[in-house]
């Protein structure tokens, strides 16, 4: 008997009322894709339900969570058929016709199917947000004439400001923002700056002498001096910032230029708006389309009642996971397309419209977990929970049961985590509306964690950290990190990771919510001789080995001049030693790479290696995937990938970059084209990393999200975690839907300031609440008694108190978590896997024999005969060659096609008709007068007259399909075959179009044709006497060019 | 009535029984005559199959052609069609046309836009409606009703045909008679009804023979939908004859009931096989190894189907080869084409992108292969970036008179090459226009015509209307061949092993079928109808067609994806392997899912059934299988080349030989210039590459505009114009007043301005110019007054520096500014003035001295002492004080030199390349070189010459 979960019935409810709206708040750990999965496969198993799968898009934001969501509901599923008993597959295909997805690319799926009437742009390419080459192209072919701001405007904002402080603005603007801002024009007249705070500056006098009191007397003079420029003279005048701080000076300038800057943030601001929607103008006419731009897309379809209400007649249920990260246009799109019809837009949540239709949207998500602000909006998901809550287009479940974190572990965080998202804290608090109004509460509420009935007691441990002196100016967080990670890392290395409760290394998971901090972590575990597998979100693809080393080694091959990627080759490729490196140089840094011989061993062997490369880097007909797998093998790259990677991860990669090349290859691209693409992704970013059995996993809080290890050990809790306050032009924030746009940092108030700074910590809350959540089995807490808490670290913001905690017991309670590993013994299936793999098994039968090889004439010659290659079944779908100028395949092809249907038999009458039709052909492609000539020839001929003699029976273009020799078949088609059957003979014609080279004469070229394919027409003799047996067999070779044919090989 | 005289029609149940049944006693009747038999079948893959089951038999042949429907139907047609690229061309023109006079917000433009984008779907839409007897009347839209009208009367109006058109017609019509038939006998294999589009064609083959027999799969086992049916019965119609069961026992052996399991009926995964691989690449390996597998079990045909010619396909072609396992390859394997028309290829890019250097520069190293250019690509991309630089531009024509008027002769070439490439194209051309044109540059380069070119040419005299650029480059584009022929291993043989596709392994007898890439998402492919002919219109047109035939919806086209592999099943004997992989390399985030069809055979295997079904058991079923590498024996070896990597990495071991040292001393720089020193201080690494091998790095990037550097720039030429006064001695000259420098400097800054075009981004750009340029010449006034100046001024010569063990170092530089007492060095009294338009610099002795920060500026003054001057040393800014250190101070300051010092004497340099952030980045390496982080640098370092690297901490960023 299993026990369930107390939440059992939401989760039910969930599972089986379609007929509802529902949204469902869950807690870390409490199995969201799990529930959503099981709502699908209930579906599936039904009729009914299934009628609803065709217009299900079940969506989420991250490509892998949609992947997983899709195999998960599948999976479960699956389960549920075999717990029926059941082999009807039929509830698999159903669960087929639903959508799974990205929210992209659900809106690009409504894009493409509702957008033609709008004008969209039905295949674009993607390009990432803020994506610079695409800026700087539109920036240089962008007129730069700006309508929205007259000529005196325009000149007033250049003289303060340079025109490119409007450009990262411009750049990243939504659309809607975009729109608002450009309707805000400024008064005409910029004001100047007051002259009342001038007084106050002059008059500011400094507490001490020394060089605050001379800093002073310069800004001083600077504003005054500025003021006169500016009512004065016309020149550039940018604004200045004030020198030291004496006297409260920088908030004097800053109130100083207060008007001024003012203006110049909105005039900015219009221009930003002007050149962002031309910007996107642009983009969209080429068919660029940013992430954001596909939601846009989506949402400007939506703004047609009609294209709307078609869209809502096509009946979507909406299934959004993970909703707390969906960004507020992305829930308009999903909210409207499931309201019903004839719903106005926009007046749901917020609003008194009618919510979405009943059965047609759910989400779930964890507010607690929203830890990315700048794209999602953590209040808008609030909206759309607190309506369901009031019941308001639907209801509101809660999971609080986890299934993942442990008993202890949750009764530390029920008690130590309310207070963190609590009203208690100031920055879980609003700003209040009006004077002595209470402060609203901006902060999600923390639902306290119910254990699931299976999970373990588990463990919730102090790890004891000594405080050992840190000193110096700088850096003394980096190096009091580096001295905590250095005694956790001796203590597991001495102690085993039994010692924390975790079976193998790799149970462990080190947590921090900065990178950097883990790259210090790194370096320490790996000084204890402990393996790490560092996993990286976002890791530059020119730092991976494997990236760099094909990079320059592309990078020589297609330019061998290029030393100073030489260098780097022969040095890190080859490991050749710097000192024999530059002994090979010339004195002006130049390689002799062509003359290996020349060098010092080893510089000369991998010159050699590499030199038959760089001859392949322009070759034709070079497959991509072959010259990269070869060049691979020659530097022996998996090799030095095993070497430098035993995990592995190197080798993927390398694997990963054959595979490109291959695929690139397969349309025909050349190493140049690989190196280019190479290097365009340089500086582009992929995750790597990946955990190994025997690896500590080092990951940030953020890539946590989704993931649990048995034993997490978060660690930095003490460290303030700081942020950088962001420059220049930019939007602040948005009071009642208006963009609130800024010049530079004076002019974000100290209320917007202190707004901001309290939602980041508020998210700062909830990624410690992510990080708090992934343990399985056990979290370890290190901790510096001595050590006070940084401002706005981890530590402080969590009610911690470390004395509660109990110290990390004596290894034998690791047994304890190693239960909580799920799945280890998995035997019955991968025995059975094994099986039907078969490996190794008892070879039953023979071996079949080989099959003979397969000849194709056309290739046996010893110049191509591409005319009849072209025609010949075995080259259908086989890039065709290029003229080689000398002799036109299209005319051979042609010559051939007219000689197949002549009428041989057929009067002169005939013949002339069929040469006329040839000849129109002939025309059109652009050999009329060579053709002509050369049917004139032929027909004037004597191999023609004798060809034409009735005791003749003839056949044109004759396949053969017969043995040559023992173990060969050919494979052709003659092009004429004559036979006598009174006279037992046989003639085999092949009709040459190739043109003369330079002075030969006639009897030269058909020496030369005879010559080259002499090998062909013997092998279609040898064929064909099979067919004609005692019957000689003459080869012909006739010259379209001379007009005369040869005899070929004297005997049969 | 039979209308065609020798007349069969026949049902085939199995690929087996068709070849006893039909194909063979066929093949075997004509022997000995010389008559003309062709042999028609769906694709390559079964005309070779039937090839390679002739000579496994031993069925020689005489006068037999194979061929698939595309090159039999040359056989009887005379007028070509005109071709889909150039279909596109007349229809983006046609929809320009209708453009043009619209106003940009005009919503009429709306639906024309979201077309011209689409164009290739809705033509391929309209050639479904043709092939099947529709026309463009029968689209939904308007628009494309009037679209495609007006292309099929365009094509009647020039003299082409289109092709589904004229096979209706000729399938349609009788023959007349006493015309030559095209064949004595024919055979088609017809397949099933996934063949619809090629009906027309056949029929009017079939038309055409004296003879004629023709297979069809046969309905029942063509699954659900009735379209099987119908498609029997077009041909009944066609033929008027009643199609009959081939008359052989089904074959005692078949892997029918695999396929079931997905198509639907009882089923049985009991002749299947599953291979689940780690990844892609592994999946490579153990589909290679099953191959060898099942031959040594005595499979004598083995199909191993590729969704098309993808990674996986060349990974397990070429594991095929390294093992020695003969195999037929009909998916393909493209090569690179020849360099000539990869040439035109970048032509059409180079006018299509605008004549921008970025494209100049990808054209270069395939100019130069054919020594049609004479620079190296890195001098090439050198000369760009100069000229950019100077123009901040990218377009090419503009600036070509200045390339070829340039003393520089690398600019020359550059213009050279640019001038044979241009003009430009303008928006709009006549095809015939743009072939002069582009025929021209490609008889000055010598490049040889593409095969099918006259086509092209003849379209030209036949078009005669103004087309959008653009869209004839699209059109040349097609006629230049994208890939080559490459000489490949497998191309075309007879082997047991074949490499093919669906498509072409349906329709014959295998004794074991390999189905790779079994991955959700591969494959099946799951197709979005278009939406200019949607679902909904094909089943409504359906229903109301002339013919029986139907168009395919996307569902109709899924159920036949899934016939097809059923039918590969059904004539597969022993055994059918389906092979998918955990995760791509591509992506390892994402783990993938097998495919409908291998997920219902592991779930009839049961494999999905036990605990923790799904995703689980797809991931045991992949660790069950040893990883590729570990099973191929590909042990770690201690091996030199790792002991010198790891060498280089590890903190504790000073820099040696093998980091950025020369042992010989040979290459110890005699001289440095000043710039030189402060970067090789700051990261000795470069002062490696720069001064010691004297190797250049080549900028890769694609050329963007540095507005700072330009100013920089710009401020540094017009100072120099304002304040170079009358010639006094050497560089010297007399330092012109204030009031005659800000004369000057008005007037250089008004050439300036007259450069730039007129715009507001030139606007600001030159306001800022001025600015700066005018605060600067207002502190070089206020600095001590001194009558005689040099700008941009050598060092003296003959100047050294101090540095430290190794002595005295020759230097060189360029100094902005230089105020001096007399007009000389020896004995003056010199302010050496340096400027700084941005960042963050500050001159100070202090921090001189601990980072080097502006060190050149320290060496400026030390070589003046050298020199016998007196002095200081100044750092002019716009928007800040001056900045001086003074000869009292600056060996202080110079403290740094001691460290190159210790460079010099002893050979070694090392690095101390900061760790890159996402924004910002050192000094570059090659290339090759993967980074080695900045701790163990510092580590290094001081293990080798003992002083700490400065205090530096991490960068704070987001993880
Ligand atoms: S052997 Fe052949 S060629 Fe000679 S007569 Fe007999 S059939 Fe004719």
């Amino acid at each position: 008997m299993v026990d369930l979960p107390t939440d059992q019935a939401a989760r039910d409810r969930f599972t089986n009322e379609w007929g509802v709206n529902l949204a469902v708040a869950a807690n870390a750990g409490s199995g969201k894709t799990t529930a959503i999965s099981e709502r699908l496969a209930a579906m599936a198993l039904s009729a009914a339900g299934a009628e609803m799968l065709g217009r299900t898009a079940v969506v989420t934001y991250t490509k892998k969570a949609a992947a997983q969501i899709g195999q998960r509901a599948r999976a479960v599923l699956l389960h549920r058929m075999t717990d029926a008993g059941s082999s009807d597959p039929a509830p698999l295909s159903r669960l087929d016709r639903a959508f799974f997805g990205t929210i992209h690319s659900f809106c690009l799926l409504l894009a493409r199917r509702h957008g033609s009437a709008h004008g969209v742009h039905l295949n674009p390419t993607l390009v990432d947000d803020g994506e610079d080459a695409c800026w700087q192209e539109f920036l240089e072919q962008d007129p730069m004439a700006f309508s929205s701001l007259s000529d005196t405007q325009m000149a007033c904002f250049l003289r303060h400001a340079a025109l490119d402080e409007i450009f990262g603005l411009a750049k990243e603007l939504n659309l809607g923002a975009a729109r608002r801002l450009a309707e805000r024009r400024p008064p005409d007249a910029a004001p100047g700056p007051s002259s009342a705070v001038l007084e106050e500056i002059l008059a500011a006098v400094p507490l001490r002498k020394g060089p605050g009191a001379s800093a002073l007397e310069r800004n001083k003079r600077t504003a005054r001096e500025w003021l006169r420029k500016h009512e004065e003279e016309s020149d550039p005048l940018p604004i200045p910032a004030a020198e030291g701080s004496a006297a409260g000076i920088r908030d004097l300038y800053r109130r100083f230029f207060a008007p001024l800057k003012g203006w110049l943030a909105d005039a900015g601001g219009v221009l930003a708006a002007e050149l962002s929607l031309r910007y996107r103008g642009w983009r969209f006419d080429r068919g660029i389309q940013t992430y954001a731009d596909q939601i846009e897309t989506a949402a400007a379809l939506l703004d047609d009642v009609e294209m709307l209400e078609r869209i809502r007649g096509e009946g979507w249920r909406v299934i959004l996971d993970e909703a707390q990260d969906a960004d507020p246009k992305q829930f308009d799109v999903l909210v409207e397309i499931s309201r019903p019809p004839g719903a106005a837009l926009g007046t749901w949540p917020s609003g008194a419209g009618i919510g979405p239709r009943a059965g047609h949207f759910c989400m779930v998500g964890d507010a607690q977990q929203a830890i990315y602000s700048t794209r999602a909006d953590i209040r808008n998901f609030q909206v759309h929970i607190d309506a369901f809550a009031n019941g308001n287009g639907g209801e509101l479940l809660t999971f609080d049961v986890t299934f993942r974190t442990p008993r202890r572990v949750v009764r530390l965080l029920n008690a130590t985590l309310g207070g963190a998202f609590g009203r208690g804290r100031a920055y879980n608090l609003g700003l209040p509306p009006s004077e002595g109004a209470p402060a609203p509460l901006l902060q999600v509420a923390y639902e306290p964690l119910v254990p699931g009935p299976a999970n373990p007691e588990g463990g919730a441990w102090m790890l004891p950290i000594t405080s050992n002196p840190v000193d110096g100016p700088h850096g003394v967080d980096d190096r009091r990190l580096a001295d905590e990670a250095r005694q956790i890392a001796r203590f597991l290395a001495s102690a085993g990771s039994g010692s924390v409760g975790a079976p193998a290394w790799g149970d462990i998971c080190i947590m921090a919510p900065r990178k950097a901090w883990l790259s210090i972590v790194r370096d320490e575990f790996e000084s204890a001789g402990l393996k790490i597998a560092l996993q990286m979100r976002r890791n530059r693809n020119g730092d991976n080995p494997v990236y760099a080393w094909l990079s320059g080694l592309l990078a020589v091959a297609c330019d061998p001049e290029n030393t100073f990627e030489w260098v780097g080759v022969l040095r890190e490729v080859f490991g050749v030693s710097d000192s024999v490196i530059a002994a090979s140089l010339g004195s002006n840094g130049d390689l002799s790479w062509d003359e290996p011989e020349g060098h010092a061993k080893p510089v000369g062997a991998a010159l050699d290696v590499l030199r038959p490369f760089v001859g392949r880097a322009d070759g034709e007909g070079e497959s991509l995937g072959r010259f990269a797998e070869d060049l691979a093998a020659a530097c022996g790259l998996a090799h030095m990938a095993r070497l430098a990677d035993p995990e592995g991860g190197l080798e993927d990669e390398l694997a990963r970059l054959l595979a490109r090349a291959a695929e690139l290859g397969a349309g025909g691209a050349g190493p140049r084209a690989w190196l280019r693409d190479l290097l365009e992704s340089t500086d582009g970013f992929r995750a790597s990393g990946r955990p190994a059995p025997d690896a500590i996993n080092l990951i940030t809080s953020h890539s946590a999200k989704g993931l649990e290890w048995p034993v997490v050990i978060p660690v930095g809790l003490w460290r303030t975690i700081s942020s950088r306050e962001p420059t220049g032009l930019r939007i602040v924030s948005e009071r009642g839907g208006v963009p609130e746009v800024v010049f530079d940092n004076d002019g974000v108030s100290e209320d917007a300031r202190d707004l901001y700074e309290r939602a980041r910590l508020r998210e700062l809350v909830r990624l410690l609440y992510v990080t708090l959540t992934r343990a399985r089995g056990a979290l370890v807490v290190p901790w510096a008694a001595q050590v006070a808490p940084g401002t706005n670290s981890f530590a402080e913001l969590w009610d911690l108190d470390p004395g509660g905690l109990d110290p990390l017991p004596a290894p034998s309670a690791g047994a304890q978590a190693a239960s909580a590993r799920k799945g280890a013994g998995a035997a019955p299936a991968a025995a059975q896997a094994a099986e039907s793999a078969g490996a190794g098994g008892p070879v039953s039968a023979a071996r079949a024999p080989a099959m003979p090889m397969r000849i194709l004439p056309h290739e046996l010659a010893r110049a191509p005969d591409q005319a009849r290659a072209a025609r010949h079944e075995s080259s259908v779908g086989e890039p065709s060659p290029v003229n080689d100028g000398a002799d036109p395949l299209d005319y051979g092809i042609w010559w051939h096609e007219t000689l197949e249907f002549l009428p041989w038999a057929g009067d002169l009458a005939a013949v002339a008709a069929h040469g006329e039709s040839s000849m129109a052909k002939a025309a059109e492609m652009g050999f009329e007068a060579r053709g002509r000539e050369e049917w004139g020839r032929l027909l004037e001929s004597e191999p023609w007259r004798l060809v034409r003699d009735a005791r003749w029976t003839r056949l044109a273009e004759v396949g053969v399909l017969a043995p040559l020799g023992a173990d060969a078949w050919i494979d052709g088609v003659m092009d004429l075959v004559l036979h006598d059957p009174n006279a037992r003979e046989v003639w085999i014609v092949d009709w040459k179009t190739n043109r003369r080279t330079g002075v030969e004469d006639d009897s030269a070229l058909l020496g030369r044709l005879a010559a080259d394919y002499e090998g062909q027409l013997r092998a279609y003799r040898q064929c064909a006497s099979a067919f004609f047996p005692d019957c000689p067999i003459t080869l012909w070779i006739y010259s379209t060019v001379a007009g005369a044919w040869t005899r070929v090989g004297s005997s049969s | 009535m039979k209308i065609i005289p020798g007349v069969d029609l026949f049902l085939s149940r199995f690929a087996d029984s068709e070849w006893h049944g039909v194909v063979r006693p066929w093949l075997e009747e004509g022997r000995g005559r010389l008559e003309r038999a062709i042999v028609v079948a769906p694709t390559r893959g079964q005309t070779h199959a039937l090839k390679q089951r002739c000579v496994v038999e031993g069925v020689s042949l005489l006068g037999v052609e194979f061929l698939t429907p595309g090159l039999a139907r040359k056989k009887r047609v005379q007028k070509e069609g005109l071709r889909r690229s150039l279909q596109l061309l007349v229809l983006q023109s046609r929809i320009e046309a209708r453009l043009a006079p619209l106003d940009p917000g005009d919503p009429a433009r709306r639906l024309w836009k979201s077309l011209a984008s689409d164009l290739g779907s809705a033509l391929d839409d309209f050639e479904d409606l043709a092939r099947v007897g529709f026309r463009p009347a029968d689209f939904p839209r308007a628009e494309l009703r009037e679209l495609f009208g007006e292309l099929v009367a365009w094509v009647g109006r020039h003299g082409y045909a289109l092709g589904p058109l004229e096979d209706e017609a000729a399938g349609l019509a009788p023959v007349a008679p006493g015309s030559e038939p095209v064949a004595d006998r024919i055979l088609i294999l017809a397949g099933g009804p996934e063949s619809w589009g090629d009906f027309f064609g056949l029929a009017a083959l079939a038309r055409r023979s004296r003879s004629v027999a023709v297979v069809l799969a046969e309905p029942e086992f063509g699954g659900a939908g009735g379209s099987g049916e119908e498609w029997v019965d077009a041909w009944q119609a066609l033929l008027g004859v009643e199609a009959r069961p081939i008359d052989r026992p089904d074959p005692e052996e078949s892997c029918a009931p695999v396929a079931e399991l997905w198509t639907g009926g009882a089923g049985s995964a009991e002749r299947a096989e599953v291979i689940v691989a780690r990844s892609k690449s592994d999946e490579g390996d153990h589909v290679a190894d099953a191959v060898v597998r099942l031959l040594g079990e005595g499979a004598d045909n083995i199909a191993v189907i590729f969704p098309g010619a993808d990674a996986a396909h060349a990974r397990i072609a070429r594991l095929m080869e390294e093992r020695g396992v003969p195999f037929t390859d009909l998916v393909g394997t493209a090569g690179t084409p020849p360099v000539d028309a990869r040439i035109q290829s970048a032509l059409v890019d180079f006018y299509g992108g605008g004549c921008r250097l970025e494209e100049l520069l990808a054209l270069w190293p395939l100019l130069r292969s054919l020594n049609l250019a004479r620079l190296s690509p890195a001098d090439a991309r050198v000369a760009c970036q100069e000229l950019f630089d100077e123009v901040q531009a990218h377009c090419v024509e503009a600036h070509v008179g200045r390339l070829e008027a340039s003393d520089d002769a690398r600019w020359r070439e550059m213009g050279r090459v640019a001038r044979i490439l241009l003009p430009g194209w303008p928006d709009h051309l006549t095809a015939a226009d743009a072939l002069g044109r582009f025929e021209a540059v490609r008889d000055q380069l010598m490049l040889a015509e593409p095969a099918g070119w006259p086509a092209l040419r003849e379209f030209a005299r036949r078009a005669a209307e103004p087309m959008p650029a653009r869209a004839i480059l699209e059109a040349f584009r097609a006629f230049l061949p994208e890939r080559g022929p490459v000489s490949a291993q497998g191309r075309g043989g007879f082997a047991r092993v074949t490499l093919t596709t669906c498509r072409r392994a349906a329709g014959v007898a295998w004794s074991d079928a390999i189905f790779v890439e079994a991955n959700t998402g591969v494959w099946p492919e799951r197709r979005e109808p278009s939406c200019w002919l949607g679902d909904e219109t094909r089943r409504r047109l359906n229903e109301s067609g002339r013919f029986s035939l139907g168009l395919p919806t996307s569902d109709g086209r899924a159920a036949q994806e899934r016939r097809l592999c059923a039918a590969i099943a059904r004539d597969t004997r022993r055994k059918v392997v389906l092979s998918a992989a955990l995760f791509s390399e591509e992506d390892p985030e994402v783990r993938l899912g097998p495919n409908s069809w291998l997920e219902r055979v592991m779930w009839s295997k049961g494999l999905l059934s036990a605990d923790g079904a799904g995703t689980e058991a797809f991931e045991r079923l992949a660790a069950a299988r040893p990883a590729a590498g570990a099973r191929r024996g590909l042990v770690p070896q201690p091996v030199e080349w790792f002991e010198i990597w790891s060498r280089r990495r590890d903190p504790d071991r000073p820099f040696d030989e093998f980091f950025l040292a020369d042992a010989s001393g040979a290459r110890r720089p005699r001289r440095l210039s000043a710039r030189q020193i402060e970067s090789g201080v700051k990261d000795p690494a470069q002062l490696w590459f720069d001064a010691v091998l004297r190797v250049r790095r080549v900028e890769w990037r694609s050329f963007a505009r540095n507005r700072g550097k330009s100013i920089g720039d710009a401020v540094h030429r017009v100072l120099a114009e304002a304040l170079r006064g009358a010639p006094a001695e050497g560089d010297f000259f007399r330092l012109p007043g204030r009031d005659a420098a800000g004369a000057r400097l008005a007037a250089a800054l008004a050439d300036l301005r007259a450069k730039w075009p007129r715009d507001r981004y030139w606007d600001s750009f030159h306001m800022d110019v001025c600015r700066a340029a005018r605060e600067l010449v207002g502190r070089v006034y206020e600095l001590p007054a001194a009558p005689f100046g040099a700008v941009e001024a050598g060092l003296p010569e003959g100047a050294t520096v101090p540095v430290g063990d190794a002595g005295r170092l020759a230097v060189s530089g360029r100094m902005d500014l230089v105020l001096s007492d007399r007009p000389g060095w020896n004995g003056a009294r010199v302010e050496i003035i340096d400027y700084k338009t941005g960042g963050e610099s500050k001159l100070s002795a202090r921090r001189m001295a601990s980072s080097g920060a502006s060190l050149q500026l320290g060496v400026y003054l030390q070589a003046a002492l050298s020199a016998g001057a007196a002095g200081s040393v100044w750092m002019l800014k716009p928007e800040e004080r001056p900045m001086r250190i003074g000869q009292e101070e600056i060996d202080v300051a110079c403290a740094k030199l001691g460290t190159l010092g210790a460079h010099l004497a002893t050979g070694v340099y090392g690095a101390l390349t900061p760790d890159r952030g996402e924004y910002t980045h050192g000094f570059e390496w090659p290339l090759a070189c993967a980074p080695i982080g900045l701790a163990i640098l510092e580590s290094k370092f001081f293990r080798t010459f003992g002083s700490p690297a400065a205090g530096r901490s991490r960068d704070e960023d987001h993880g």
